[in-house]
């Protein structure tokens, strides 16, 4: 069976590191590293990964408008955020642009792959409905 | 909003986060006569309903302690590294404002951290009033942190 596939977009080479190391020993393929925004939004369009792990804090565009750009050029797309914001008003902005879920960091790597399961099954369900 | 210790808040998100991270013990009553000299300097702004400036300072040694644990125990290229400092302050004053953004409701944004040569002066907002400094000084060396702020109305 294929691995999943992932990109990170951060700006920050500690978190894509550390997201590497955790995802890979559990099965992942990280495919690629955006450093921001705007390179996350085009490696989308080259690589098609299955799973997009974004950053809100970023220089250039944020994560929050890079997130409702990729949904508007593939609504299917599957996003998880991380950001060390991660109050109840910053939860309800990332819910209101169809992002369910957000990590706080620096995240517990049982909550990122637990998060990560959910939505790869989420992702199958919606694809085998289609 | 004058019931929210901003200090405590601060403090808290340096002493846990550095804990996570690092595995440092930071603890700002610790009576050490470290005296390093600070070489580096950290700029990160809020924005919004509870707008601050915050200016972290590094020694030597706190620097290169905190970059080289976040890397995993040797130091990054000279070009990494204040990527790494960025991402520890990114996340320690993210974690304090989140706090204060759930414990008074308000909405404020951060800006993405900024290294800055040790004797450029900061501008900060004129409005920003109210101000406190965080001290650490460990056998790791020694952090200050000074932040200015207002809630806005």
């Amino acid at each position: 069976m294929d691995n999943t596939t992932i990109i990170v977009v951060d700006d920050s080479p500690f978190a894509s590191k550390q997201i590497k190391d955790i995802v890979e020993e559990n099965g992942y393929e990280v495919i690629g590293y955006a450093k921001n925004g705007e390179e996350g939004i085009k490696m989308y369009e080259e690589l098609h990964p299955d799973i997009v792990i974004l950053d809100i804090i970023m220089p250039g565009i944020d994560g929050i408008e890079t997130a409702q750009i990729l949904l508007k050029n593939d609504p299917d797309a599957t996003i998880l955020m991380l950001s060390s914001l991660c109050d109840s008003s910053t939860l309800e902005e990332v819910r209101s642009i169809g992002v369910k879920y957000l990590i706080p960091k620096p995240w517990e790597d049982d909550v990122l792959l637990a998060t990560l399961e959910l939505l790869k099954k989420q992702r199958e369900q919606k694809k085998y409905s289609k | 909003m004058s019931t929210v210790k901003v200090d405590e808040i601060f403090n808290h998100a340096f002493v846990s986060v550095t804990k996570k991270l690092t595995s440092v013990e930071l603890d700002k009553d610790t009576g050490k006569e470290v005296e390093d000299d600070i070489k580096y300097k950290e700029l990160v702004y809020t924005k919004g309903k509870f707008s601050s400036t915050i200016i972290c300072e590094f020694s030597d040694r706190a620097f290169k302690n905190i970059v080289s644990a976040m890397y995993g125990g040797n130091m990054p290229p000279d070009d990494m590294q204040i990527l790494y400092i960025n991402e520890y302050v990114n996340i320690v004053c993210g974690r304090a404002l989140s706090e204060i953004n759930n414990i008074t409701g308000v909405s404020a944004r951060l800006t993405v951290p900024s290294f800055h040569h040790i004797d450029e002066k900061i501008k900060k907002d004129e409005k920003e009033k109210s101000k406190f400094n965080l001290e650490y000084k460990t056998d790791y060396g020694m952090i200050k942190v000074s932040v200015y702020y207002i809630f806005e109305k």
